[in-house]
Formats: structure tokens, sequence, C-alpha cells
């Protein structure tokens, strides 16, 4: 019974050993030589701008002849739109795939080390596109779109498509506008019992802490840090942002510490029972970012469609999908005036394993005020 | 004279030339079931392995040294094995008597009953557990209203370990249904009938003579629920974290979710599940050395006649009523009234007139909506027809032969259970992107997940069912000279066919289910339907989703109405 076994194992062994070194040898090749051929493309289109420059990367991205792959975390109702948009304009097709941004970025890493290129155009959250900048993926990005989007989106190798904003949202059937909180401070002490915290947004309890109650109230991070830990025991602490949302809306708790803004806005204008508004101030923003991946082999192609999202698009991205945009020429999103601090994406990657550690062990106490395990 | 010895002589020739014949076949068979099972299994298990115990290419232990000096390890530890405990406690005698009142007894309504005792495993699992948050939400849930009118005014805290046992229970009770009603078909009654002549009460007839029958059943219910149990990741994500309940699938969906991924601490946790797996298959093999008391599909001829309720028949139907009532009815209706509404709101007149078919119509229109589903079901039957056919023959080899090794064809085809989803979808990730078969981005990618993943299902409800096969029947086709596939095919399948098709139902369901590997491994153009309901979760799209959700669970009822109509044809027939 154990020699078919062994003989299988050893055979599948082999030819993984096979392909994987067979791989590992063309792979630097073949980002070289995209990487070279971008180089290339950047160089052709070097000193144009406007329409003539995407009229000349219009017929470079025609000669190319290729359908062009996504890989987002953009949800299909916003993404199918945009990718059906771009089809439309250019008649160039667009696969399109979809999932979470962790899962995206898993994929990318697990396809790059086995020297395979899925995708083009890689469209993720900030926090996931700086790991994958830091492991090589995205490809340099010089063009004159950037000019127009705000500076803080702007990084070497990719760049914010829109950013999505975190504010404290409640239940106006059980919190009168007047009882709402108007600080942190508030949201963090006055609900116990009834506050809804997220479990995984420690980019958004770092921000806070650093550029908020220690930066402009003064505190120690021992003292931020225990502020969110005494919440955390009296509150309901949710996977995700959506059941955040919903359960807000459904009255499962008053108060929820860290929901997506759009997503309040849109049960809002459902005639839902929430509010973020007075907001409590400073609110969180994080960029959600575009890249074009090291390997692609239509870079004329993947750059048309980065340059039309970041132009072109925004306008979509306002309006029809009601999330914040980067290009400030395209009026959209939160309205002007509130004091929005952006999570330091590029420090939080050097500091992650510290600010995940303490949420989590900020979040894991969730429970013991209210008699829980 | 001559010519009879003639004829006797060529009847021994071909007996002889079957005999000669027989190994081959049977050799060629079994071996490759056995070498499809190891690469099913060992190609997720050797990347769990490589990825828990090397770095950098060195033997290291770091990934276990961290993984078991976490904080609360105690703690978590408990409340794994509560919740584990619990849950079959709860989930195994619920099937039971449910399976038992549908295929051994007069019990009205039998056809319903079936339908409606599966329905719960069909409702994805975050629907069903946020339809059990909002069922008994404390100050909108209609469960709780009722509740507050009774004497006392109970309430319920569904955010508890007792919440996550009832929410899981509940959804496992299907899972046991299946694996019970499949034994329970397949019972001689001859036992019981004596038995209740002699005086015997009904449930002393139940608990003495029927339940020790279908041991190899109910010990495989409560191995497989103790297990999905201890792997189980919605109800302990949605009811435990917000109250601080940590279970171990919590711990290795948090390393996973990291980007990325530390694959070593998922593993390190998986490495102990996969220790407890084994334990309790070595105990369910040990049934095997004392097989012959569980055959009761014999030589002798007989049909399950069903068994008049008498005087419990009124107990009976109440117990049926009100597991419908609390299990399906409840968190049904409340699925379709979220599937009318823009956002959950507090079930009211006004509500209800407010309700809208939107989401449907979204539903029906989306683009993607009519192609997962091709996918998903295309996936789900090819999945669980080979799985059936490939596990029967694997039990053969299991519970009948007498090869060297035929338990590690067991503990082999357990391995998938305690391998998270994910895991295996990276480890044919990273594989097939290395051998040069095509299949990446293809749905052969995704067909090859499912069978890993639901192989320890379909080899529960294929060898427990083996288990009732006498081997008597076997010999005598033996000695009528017919080859080991023949009998295989005309005398093993026709008699395992129910316990084959209620392991066919529960595979079709859960692949139709199945997210974790599938979300990494499709493709543009290969969306499954679980994809598209995770897209309109993580959308926030929770009204349609709720829409997606109703009408996926009146299509699978449909399937399992048909399939078990097409499959009481087949085997053995009940006498009604």
């Amino acid at each position: 019974m154990s020699r078919p076994i062994i003989a299988l194992l050893l055979t599948v062994s082999l030819a993984a050993a096979a392909c994987s070194d067979a791989n590992e040898e063309s792979s630097p090749e073949d980002g070289e030589q995209t990487t070279v051929s971008l180089d290339e493309l950047f160089d052709d289109l070097e000193g144009l701008t406007g329409d003539e420059r995407r009229a000349r990367l219009l017929q470079l991205a025609l000669e190319e002849d290729s359908d062009i792959t996504l890989y987002t975390s953009l949800s299909v109702d916003d993404s199918g739109p945009l990718v059906d948009a771009f089809e439309d304009q250019y008649d160039i097709g667009t696969d399109l795939y979809r999932a979470s941004a962790s899962t995206v970025a898993q994929r990318l890493l697990l396809e790059a080390d086995a020297g395979f290129a899925g995708a083009d155009v890689v469209m993720v959250n900030g926090t996931e596109m700086t790991v994958l900048d830091a492991e090589g993926l995205l490809a340099p990005f010089p063009s004159p779109v950037t000019d127009d989007l705000m500076p803080s989106v702007v990084f070497e190798n990719w760049v914010g498509v829109y950013v999505q904003v975190f504010a404290a949202a409640w239940n106006t059937n059980f919190v009168d506008t007047s009882d709402a909180p108007e600080t942190w401070e508030e949201v963090l002490t006055d609900y116990p019992g009834t506050l809804g915290m997220e479990l995984g947004d420690f980019d958004w309890f770092a921000t806070l802490i650093k550029d908020y109650f220690t930066t402009e109230r003064g505190m120690s991070e021992d003292e931020a840090v225990a502020l969110f830990s005494e919440a955390a025991k009296g509150a309901l602490v949710v996977d995700g942002h959506t059941l955040m949302a919903e359960m807000l809306a459904g009255g499962t708790f008053d108060v929820a510490s860290s929901p997506y803004q759009h997503r309040i806005q849109r049960l809002n204008g459902d005639g839902a029972p929430v509010a973020w508004e007075p907001a409590v101030e400073p609110l969180i923003a994080r960029p959600n970012g575009v890249a074009i991946h090291r390997d692609t082999d239509s870079p004329a192609t993947a750059l048309l469609l980065v340059e039309w999202i970041l132009t072109d698009a925004q306008q979509m991205f306002a309006m029809d999908f009601g999330r914040t945009p980067t290009n400030r020429l395209v009026e959209g999103g939160i309205p002007e005036g509130y004091e929005v601090l952006t999570v330091d994406l590029v420090a939080l990657l050097e500091e992650r394993e510290k600010w995940e550690g303490l949420y989590e062990s900020v979040v894991t106490q969730s429970g013991q005020a209210v008699g829980g395990d | 004279m001559s010519t009879r010895l003639g004829e006797t002589e060529q009847t021994f020739a071909v007996v002889s030339r079957r005999t000669r014949l027989r190994p081959t076949s049977k050799v060629v068979v079994l071996t490759g079931v056995v070498m499809i099972f190891a690469f099913l299994t060992l190609v997720p298990l050797g990347f769990l392995l490589w990825q828990t115990f090397t770095e950098g290419g060195a033997l290291t232990f770091d990934a276990v040294a961290r993984a078991y000096s976490a904080d609360a390890l105690g703690g978590m530890a408990v409340s794994s094995v509560t919740f584990a405990v619990g849950t079959a406690v709860l989930a195994v005698p619920l099937g039971t008597v449910l399976a038992y009142l549908t295929m051994r007894t007069d019990m009205p309504f039998k056809g319903p009953l079936f339908v409606a005792a599966l329905t719960p495993l069909v409702i994805p699992g975050i629907l069903h557990t946020i339809a059990w948050i909002f069922l008994t939400s404390p100050r909108i849930g209609p469960l709780s209203q009722l509740l507050a009118m009774l004497p006392g005014s109970p309430t319920i805290d569904i955010f508890s370990i007792w919440g996550m046992i009832w929410v899981e229970g509940l959804h496992l009770t299907p899972l046991v249904f299946l694996l019970m009603a499949a034994a329970f078909r397949s019972m001689d009654p001859s036992l019981e009938e004596v038995a209740l002549a002699s005086g015997a009460s009904l449930p002393r007839v139940f608990t003495r003579i029927t339940l020790p029958l279908v041991k190899p059943a109910l010990f495989a219910s409560i191995l497989i629920t103790g297990i999905r149990a201890l792997e189980a990741f919605e109800v302990p994500a949605l009811l435990g974290i917000p109250r601080g309940i940590w279970v171990f699938t919590s711990r290795i969906w948090r390393a996973l979710e990291r980007v990325p991924s530390d694959f070593g601490l998922a593993g390190a946790f998986a490495i102990s599940l996969l220790v407890i797996t084994s334990v309790l298959v070595f105990l369910y093999a040990r049934l095997g050395k004392r097989s012959q008391r569980y055959q009761t599909v014999t030589g002798k001829g007989f049909r399950p006649r069903v068994v008049s309720l008498g005087r419990w028949k009124g107990p009976a139907v109440i117990f049926a009523i009100s597991y419908v009532t609390v299990a399906v009815v409840l968190p049904l209706l409340n699925l379709l009234y979220i599937s009318t509404q823009r956002f959950y709101a507090q079930p009211s007149l006004e509500t209800i007139a407010n309700a809208t078919f939107d989401n449907y119509r979204y539903t029906f229109t989306h683009p993607q909506v009519l192609r997962a589903f091709r996918n998903s079901m295309l996936l789900g039957i090819g999945a669980a027809t080979a799985l059936v056919l490939l596990t029967a023959v694997a039990s053969w080899l299991v519970v009948r032969s007498r090869a060297r090794g035929r338990s590690a064809v067991d503990h082999l085809a357990s391995i998938p259970l305690v391998i998270p989803g994910l895991v295996v979808g990276v480890a044919l990730l990273v594989v097939y992107l290395r051998v040069p078969v095509p299949i990446y981005g293809t749905l052969w990618i995704l067909f090859i997940a499912y069978l890993t993943r639901y192989l320890p299902y379909g080899m529960r409800y294929s060898s427990s069912s083996m288990y009732q096969v006498g081997s008597e029947l076997e010999e005598s086709a033996y000695v009528s000279g017919a080859s080991w596939w023949y009998t295989f095919r005309r005398v093993h399948l026709p008699l395992l066919v129910p316990g084959l098709v209620a392991g066919w139902i529960y595979i079709v369901i859960v692949s139709v289910r199945e997210l974790s590997s599938s979300i990494l491994l499709y493709s543009p153009g290969n969306e499954v339907l679980s994809v598209l309901i995770w897209e309109q979760w993580e959308n926030g799209q929770f009204t349609e989703l709720a829409a997606l959700g109703v009408v996926m669970v009146a299509i699978l009822m449909v399937l399992v109405a048909v399939v078990r109509r097409l499959g009481a044809r087949i085997g053995i027939r009940e006498i009604a």
C-alpha cells in the first residue's frame, strides 16, 4: 500500500522541484525584460501631456493588441461598471479578478514566487499596496497625471485612486443628535455596552493614537492605548465593516467606532436610522491605490487603464460609487472643512507588527465588562 | 455425459480465468484510488508541514513555539473543546431522532420533513449566523420580543459560548441527519420487531436495539460534527469574537488574513487539530474489528418496514414541528423578510407594507449570477459524483479488505478535515503554478480543491454504509464466479446507494457554499456562486445577499427533493 504513495510523492515532488527551478531561472529575466519595455514606454511618452499623450498611449496600447487583467479589492458593483466604461471608451477587453485586499495580495505574492504574472494592473487598499511595493512587485510610475492628485497619495510605485474614510457613526433611533459623540474621547468612553468596534482596524487605531491622542491631545501612548482598552472591554467587536454598518443600522449597538463613511452615507440614503454628521473629528482616511504590475506584458495598455482611472474615471468614483476621489480637479466625497488625518502607510509598514499586536491585545479584551468569558 | 462434463470444464475455465483476472482489476482500481487520495491530501499537508517546520530551508519549531506561547492559550483550548463537544451534543441527538422519525416510522409528512431537515445546511453560513443575530437582538429581535412576553422574560445572549453552540449545532444537524438517515434506511428491522413483539417500549427499542445497530454512522456523526465545530469559522468569528471568545480557528484565520500570511502559525494550530482527528479516526477504525455486528444488509432478504409510533406519534409530531419552527422556519422567515427590505429594520406592519422585490430583480439581472450558478452546479455535481464513487471503492478497502495499511487510507482521507480551505487553495496554487499541467485559471483547479476538501465527508458516508453490508453477499458472488470489480459494481454499489445518495447531496450543497479556497483559485470567467455571495457581503449589499440566499435555498431544495426520489428507486426499497 505504501509503495504507490511513496512513488507518487516522489514524482510530484520531483516535478514540482524541476518546474520550480525552471521558473526561478526564468523569472528575473521576464521581469527585467518587461521593466525595460516599461522604461521604453515612459521614454516614448516623455514630454507629452494631455490629449497628445493620451493619443500616443492609445496608439501604443492598440499596437499591443491584448486584453488586460485587473486584480482588485474594489467591489464588483463598482469595479464592474468601471471596466465596462473603459472597454466602451477604448474597445480593449478587460478581465477582472475580485477578492479581499489580503487575498489579492496573497495571490500576487504566490504568483510572483512562481514567476507567473497574472495581473497587469493592481488596485487594492493602501496597506496591502505598501506590502506589494516592498516585495518589489510594482513598476515605477512617473506620470504627469499625478500632478492633479492629493500629494499625500502619490508614491513612487503606486498612487491613490480614492480615499477610504473611517468615521464614527450612530443609530439615530437610540442616540439623539444632541447626545451624539463630538470627540473621539466621547466615542470611547460614553457608550459602554453599546459600542461596536472592528477587529482589524489597526491602521485607524495607530493613526488616532499617534496623530491625534498623543500629538493633538498631549496624552502618552500608554494612556491612549488604555483608553481604547477600556472601551473594548464594554464593546462588541465585529469582524468586517459591512457587518458593523448593518448591525448599527439594525440596532445591535448604538455607536460604531470605525465604519466606512461611504457605507453609512449609502445606508442613510436608503432610509436607515444611521448618521455620521456632525462628524467626530479628525476623520481618518486611508488611500486605496492603483499600480502597474512589474511583469505586465502589456505595459502601454496597463498605463492607459491606470491614467484613465486617475482622470476620466474619477467622476465615477465620486458620483456613482460615493467615494472620495484623489484627483483634486474632481468634486465629491467628504465635504470640505473637516479635519482629515491620512494613515501614514510608509511608517505603518515598518511598525505594522507593533500596532497590529497592540490592537489585537486591545480588542481581545472585549466582553470583559459585560459578563462574557 | 461427455457433453455435461465438457460444460462443467468450460464453467471452471471461465471461473479460473476470472480468478486470474480478479487481482488485476482489483489492484488497478484500488491502487488508482489510493494514489488519488494520496495526491489530494498529501499535497496540502506537505505544504502545511513545510510552511510550519522550515524557514529558509532549515528545520525550525519557531511557529509552534509562537502558536503555543500565545496569551490565553488555555482559555482558547477550553473554548474550542466546549464549543466542539457542545455542538456534537446538540446536533447528534437532534439529527439522529429526526432521521429515525423520517426513515423508520409511520410519522406523517415525512417527505417535507426530509427536505426541511436539510434546509439549515443549505443556507450560507454567514446568512444563517446573521439571521440568528437579528432574531435574538435584545432590542429589535422578533424572538427576543416573543420571549419577553413569557413569564420571567427570559433573554438570549447569542454572543456567548451557548449562542455559538446553538447556531453551529443547528447548522450541523442536517449533516448528522443525512448520515443517520442513510444508516436507518439500510437497517433490517427484524430485531426491532422481535423486541416490540416481546413487549419492549418504543424508546427502549430505539436506545437498546436501533442505536447500537447503527453505531458506525453514529460514531461517524460524533466524529465529524466535533471536528467540523473545531474547524468552524463563521460562528466563532461572528458570535465569539464580539465578546472575546477565541477558538483555534479564529486564530488560524487571523494568521492567514495577514499579508504575507503566517502559514506557519496556522499550520501549528492545524497540526494539533490533526492529532485530535487522527485519534478519533483511530477509534472509529476499531469499530471495523467488530464490523460483523453492524451488518444489517445480509443475504437474508428483507424490506425495511416502518415502525408504528403508536402513542408516541403525538410527541414525535410536536418534536418535529418544534424543530422545524425553530431551526428552519424562524431563520428562513427572517431571511425572507430581510430580502424584501433595503436594510435591516425591526419587522413591523410598516416595513412589511414597504416590502420590495428590487433585491430579487438584482439577483436575476446580475450579469454573473447565471454563469456562476452554472459553474457552481457543474463543480458541485462533478465533485460529489467523483467523490462518492472514489470513496465507495476506498471504503471497501478500509472496511472489507484485509490489506495491510488499509487504516492508513482512512487516516489519509481524514486529513483535509483539519486543513483550512484557504491553505488548500494556497497549496494548489503553489503546485499548479509550477507543475506543467495547465489547470491554473480553469475550473479544474477548483474541482481538485473541492475533491480535497470534501473527501473526508464522502469517506464517512461511504464507510458507515459499507459497515452495514454483510460480507456473505460478496462471498456468494465470488463463489458464483464473479470478479471483484463485477461484485463491487453489482453487489456493493447498489446496496450502498442510500449512503452514497446522502453523501452526494451533502457534497453538492457544501461545494456550492465553498468559499475559502474558491476565492483564491477562481479566475475571471470562472466565478462561482459562493464568490458572488461573498462579494455582496463584502460590499454591504446585505439585503441583496439575503435574496440570493433565498433563491439558492429554493433551488438546492428542489435538487434535494429530486435526488431523494431518484435515490429511492435504486437500492433498498422501503415498504410504506
